[in-house]
């Protein structure tokens, strides 16, 4: 299985992939961009099986990612890891066809909470 | 409106401590990061106008990104410190928005150093107002966190 983590910080991708690492996701092919439109190329290339992505980015957000991938009839599984954790973004992420909201800061625990119904966890 | 200094430490700390493994501990009030220094800003705009701003001791940023960046704290670059710096701003800047009223949203990071810090510090005028402020330290490198409201 293939993860996308989309996001501008290279340290918050950095601890996004550890994290997932730690959380028992590290069997999977874990892959990096750096905001939407980067996102948009590697998905088109290589179809991930889940995008993980920031919400606020320069050059194409994460919202704008996720309706171009739905306005494309993209079905990809797709999470946002943010700050912008209020429940008004919550439920903007939702309505726009997210599966979750993991808001920063976050731990080890609330990945495997979240992600263990959307992907299989190893050890 | 004003912001607690206790919802502002509260946060801070979960930040620091979920992201970054390390403990905080109240700083002397009225004290600041001084130079070398660097300060990151969030801007906030919606239903409530404002900014977040983060000020570090500059090794305590440098640190923060050795461990992010999981490199030795003499190989983090300036590019990894703002970069960390900034996400930790935003981080805070997210958890604090949750104390403000109606629907709003967070620019992306700016980060300065120096001589650069004049310009983000353009809103410290007469037309923003303080609402809060926290000072704090990590292992006596000191780090303070304010919110301004746009008057």
């Amino acid at each position: 299985m293939k993860i996308l983590v989309v996001d501008d910080s290279k340290a918050m991708r950095m601890i996004v992939i550890r994290t997932l690492r730690q959380a028992g996701f590290g069997h999977h092919t874990l892959e990096e961009a750096a905001n939407g439109v980067e996102a948009l190329k590697a998905i088109e290339a290589v179809p991930p099986d889940l995008v993980l992505s920031d919400w606020n980015m320069p050059d194409m957000s994460g919202i704008e990612l996720l309706r171009a991938l739905r306005g494309r009839g993209s079905t990809i599984k797709f999470g946002f890891v943010t700050s912008e954790g209020s429940e008004e973004m919550r439920t903007r992420a939702i309505e726009s066809g997210a599966s979750f909201l993991i808001a920063k800061p976050f731990t080890v625990e609330s990945f495997q909470k979240v992600l263990s119904n959307v992907i299989e966890a190893r050890g | 409106m004003q912001i607690p200094e206790s919802a502002i430490i509260r946060v801070t700390e979960e930040v620091w401590s979920s992201t970054l493994g390390l403990s905080l501990t109240p700083g002397a009030r009225g004290t600041t990061a001084t130079d070398p220094a660097l300060v990151g800003r969030i801007l906030i705009s919606g239903a409530w106008r404002g900014a977040v701003t983060l000020r570090s001791a500059e090794p305590l940023a440098q640190r923060a990104a050795a461990i992010l960046n999981d490199v030795p704290a003499a190989d983090a670059t300036l590019e990894m410190v703002k970069d960390t710096l900034g996400e930790l701003t935003n981080i805070i800047a997210g958890n604090l928005k949750g104390l403000m009223p109606g629907l709003t949203q967070l620019s992306l990071p700016a980060v300065a150093r120096g001589d650069e810090r004049a310009a983000l510090a353009a809103f410290e005028t007469e037309e923003t107002k303080l609402l809060g402020q926290a000072a704090l330290a990590c292992d006596g490198q000191p780090l303070q966190v304010q919110v301004w409201q746009w008057a």
